[in-house]
């Protein structure tokens, strides 16, 4: 062998070495449908990005995957004061932001201070705080102006405040609090640093190697923009990404294609009719005949196939488990006598512009069932920037809204303080029963949880009883996946997420 | 010329003013709400309305008009809501991306079209090409897209189904077209990467610019053929390629030009739908997001590009049009 030859073999022998030497990196690929508005937790209520934005930045206090059980996080233990209003956290040790500084309980209070400036969106996570303060490097002290039962919920919501870090705050404040620059950086205690925010295609998060808990499988998140969902699910099939997280269509789940998983898991997700008193259904017996054709029993697995169950309340089964399914009338004939006597009846269905198509087939069928009874029904979309102005115009909102909506966190009182009270924020057509205010009021003081459940439980039936309420379907979060990914660690009131610190390959 | 360019930016001017006027009675007819989709669905009133006075959104909506008018005469185009950046500088992020992908489509189209006008005119099979050409737009262009989509990338694995690169250690450079900064930023690898992601979606934008300057072109052709100077030409012995480029294409080409001016008007419609299905990041995803957000400033932001991309393109083609006929003059 010539000395040229020797020489090529042993180089490349020497690149071998070196190319078995370096360990292939370990790389999640999923996609959103659109891209994030900020992973800033203090400044929008984001649902793609979640599970991204809980590995950049932790809350005090978290749910235990797979229940609403509240879990330690930053915080290794708390106590509540005897009178409901001091929350006293004990801080982890070991915890550095990304930028390697040593997090401390006066960094937390920075931070908390930030997150109450009125000027940010999510300030209203900390309406009925009094006081806040740092006796010392380990704890954090929030005192409340009145007792709030649904606190810790708040603190462990998926838009709960999440710790950023001072190299953030002080040093990018840039006179807008750090906003500008936290739109597309990232400084949290997670176990994955922000690394690359190329907005309309992809982020990239890597291993935080200096994170205070077990270190994560993955070396690499990466998230791509693929607003196309017949995309994603091809990409999934040819192995381009590994999860799809959330809009996988439900009639594709019963013949998904080999080598692809499926995770359903119970979540806060509650499909709802919500009826416009002022209109058609003005008259309780036209109500109680419309009551009879959307019976959700006609068409629940259509739309959801194995994937939904009739709602037992007024408030997901995830949050409280009702005693049976909401009892609609059944009788056909008798609906159809009313809607004769009634006269012609023509109902406008609204539905949201959310969820991809299941809404507007939702309300086709209902369209369909309401013709059995003599109603004439009509569909109309209504884009979600606009479904909170339906109150300012009764005249012209639809007669029935269904839409599917998350309540901030997995307390009862999250959901009747957004929905169901007067002048809620999605009380869509302006309901308003001041007993119902009363009894909510009444509830949100409970601190024993079955006591606590029945109270809502009866808010739930006098809702019903309303007939301004209709709970339709309690609807799993699903998540298609590539078979040999294990340790998704869902939670009910994390929407369209897995856990990135936990999920592995087999 | 100077009058010419005079006139061209005076119509550009009125066209936005007109444009801005008829987006913001839009945002009052439409029962939209920035300031809730600002704060989120959940976020108690009291918040929202005062997120709503901060935004000046509780100003009449003449006050507000003239507000953003003295802005924009600032070149200030306002904050987007979505992104929390000057809208200048998402336009500064997203234009490019999309002026790549309609360039690339106008030249894919622009030579489709020419070649497939002049088989029709040459040879007996102008009629089944012609047909297929039409066939091949007569579907909605979504469908077109994704047809493309599934042959070429999901079943036979040729080309990349959507995006700008492979997800990699890209840099973009001055430019922001990925094809000329793989060059100037000294990463000719990407290069290849960059023009198998941009076929697709350029293809899919180039099917209708091709039938319709394919159309125009032939007939054009077709007159420009009968005319006594072609068979004078044919005549003085010149070959039909001479006749071709000197005579007929020449005085064929100004209606097949003011077709290009017409499909750029066109084109930014089916960008919309382009950049969507083939995950696209530029100006028509943002607008698309922005218009889900309530985003009036990033809306008002994409059309302002829209409009002056087309008026300048029109104007260029009225240029290019005096230049091959001299008996149209400029303007």
């Amino acid at each position: 062998m010539g000395v040229g030859k020797a020489a090529a073999v042993l180089v490349a022998m020497g690149l071998l070495a070196q190319a078995q030497a370096a360990p292939a990196e370990k790389v999640l690929r999923v996609a959103y449908d659109d891209d994030v508005a900020t992973f800033d937790p203090d400044d929008a209520i984001i649902l793609f990005g979640l599970d991204a934005s809980r590995v950049l930045y932790e809350g005090l206090v978290q749910y235990r995957p797979g229940t609403t059980e509240i879990a330690p996080w930053l915080a290794q233990s708390w106590s509540i004061s005897p009178d409901g209003l001091t929350y006293r956290f004990t801080l982890r040790d070991g915890v550095t932001f990304h930028d390697g500084r040593p997090m401390t309980a006066a960094d937390v209070l920075g931070y908390f201070r930030r997150r109450s400036t009125p000027s940010l969106p999510l300030s209203y996570f900390l309406d009925g705080v009094a006081d806040m303060s740092a006796p010392d490097p380990h704890t954090f002290v929030i005192t409340l102006k009145a007792p709030q039962p649904a606190f810790l919920d708040r603190l462990a919501s998926p838009w709960a405040p999440k710790i950023i870090g001072p190299g953030a705050l002080v040093d990018h404040a840039g006179g807008d609090l750090g906003v500008g620059w936290l739109g597309e950086h990232a400084d949290g205690t997670g176990p994955y640093k922000l690394d690359e925010f190329a907005r309309g295609q992809r982020y990239v998060l890597v291993r935080n190697p200096s994170y205070w808990g077990p270190q994560p499988y993955f070396d690499k998140i990466q998230i791509l923009i693929v607003p196309s969902s017949n995309q994603q699910m091809l990409m999934l099939e040819r192995g381009e990404l590994d999860i799809i997280e959330h809009g996988y269509p439900f009639d594709q789940l019963a013949k998904l294609p080999p080598g692809l998983k499926v995770d359903a898991h119970d979540a806060l997700g509650l499909e709802m009719a919500y009826f416009n008193p002022t209109k058609a259904l003005r008259d309780p017996k036209v109500r109680k005949a419309v009551l009879t054709a959307i019976n959700p029993a006609g068409w629940l697995n259509d739309v959801f196939g194995a994937y939904a169950t009739p709602a037992r309340s007024a408030y997901p089964k995830a949050m409280i488990t009702g005693p049976a399914p909401v009892a609609f009338p059944t009788d056909l004939a008798a609906a159809r006598r009313a809607i004769a006597a009634a006269g012609p009846v023509a109902i406008e269905i609204g539905c949201a512009d959310q969820e991809g198509p299941v809404q507007q087939r939702i309300a086709e069928f209902m369209v369909s069932q309401l013709k059995q009874i003599g109603v004439t029904a009509t569909v109309r979309t209504i884009p979600i920037d606009q479904d909170s102005s339906l109150v300012n115009d009764l005249a012209r909102a639809p007669d029935i809204f269904i839409a599917q909506n998350y309540p901030d966190a997995a307390h009862p009182a999250t959901q009747t303080g957004v929905f169901f009270e007067t002048g809620a924020a999605l009380n869509y057509f302006g309901y308003s029963n001041p007993k119902i205010d009363a009894m909510s009021a009444a509830a949100g003081q409970i601190t024993s949880i079955p006591e606590r459940n029945q109270a809502y439980l009866a808010i739930s039936d006098l809702l019903f009883a309303d007939e301004a309420f209709i709970p339709l379907a309690d609807v799993k979060d699903v998540i298609v996946y590539r078979a040999g990914l294990v340790d998704l660690n869902t939670r009910p009131a994390l929407p369209w997420a897995v856990d990135y610190a936990t999920i592995r390959r087999e | 010329m100077g009058l010419f360019l005079l006139r061209r930016i005076a119509g550009l001017a009125g066209v936005l003013v007109a444009m801005t006027i008829v987006l913001f009675a839009l945002q009052q007819i439409v029962p939209a709400d920035p300031a809730r989709a600002l704060v989120g669905p959940n976020a108690p009133n009291a918040l929202v309305e005062a997120k709503r006075t901060e935004m000046g959104l509780d100003r009449p909506l003449p006050v507000r008009y003239w507000r953003y008018m003295v802005q924009l005469s600032r070149g200030d185009l306002g904050q987007s809501i979505l992104t929390h950046n000057p809208v200048t500088t998402d336009l500064a992020r997203f234009t490019p991306a999309t002026l790549e992908l309609i360039l690339a489509a106008l030249v894919l189209g622009i030579a489709t079209g020419a070649a497939v006008a002049l088989p029709q005119v040459l040879s007996r099979w102008g009629g089944v090409l012609r047909l297929g050409l039409i066939a091949a737009t007569s579907a909605p262009i979504f469908l077109t897209g994704l047809l493309l989509s599934l042959v070429f990338w999901y079943w036979l694995g040729w080309l990349p189904g959507g995006g700008r690169v492979s997800p990699d250690d890209f840099r973009l450079g001055p430019t922001g077209f990925m094809t000329l900064d793989s060059i100037l930023t000294g990463q000719p690898r990407m290069m290849p990467d960059a023009l198998a992601h941009l076929i697709l979606p350029a293809f899919t934008l180039a099917l209708p610019i091709a039938v319709a300057i394919g159309r125009t072109l032939a007939s054009s052709l077709t007159e420009v053929y009968r005319q006594g100077y072609i068979r004078t030409a044919r005549a003085k012995g010149l070959g039909e390629a001479t006749v071709l480029t000197r005579h007929a294409l020449k005085n064929a080409a100004g209606p097949a030009l003011s077709m290009v001016s017409l499909q750029v008007a066109l084109i930014f419609n089916n960008v919309l739908i382009v950049e969507r299905l083939f995950a696209w990041p530029g100006l028509g995803s943002y607008m698309v997001q922005a218009f889900a957000a309530a985003d009036l400033p990033a809306v008002l932001g994409v059309a302002f590009v829209a409009a002056a991309t087309y008026l300048v393109v029109a104007a260029i083609v009225d240029i290019l049009r005096a230049a091959i006929d001299p008996r149209l003059g400029v303007g």
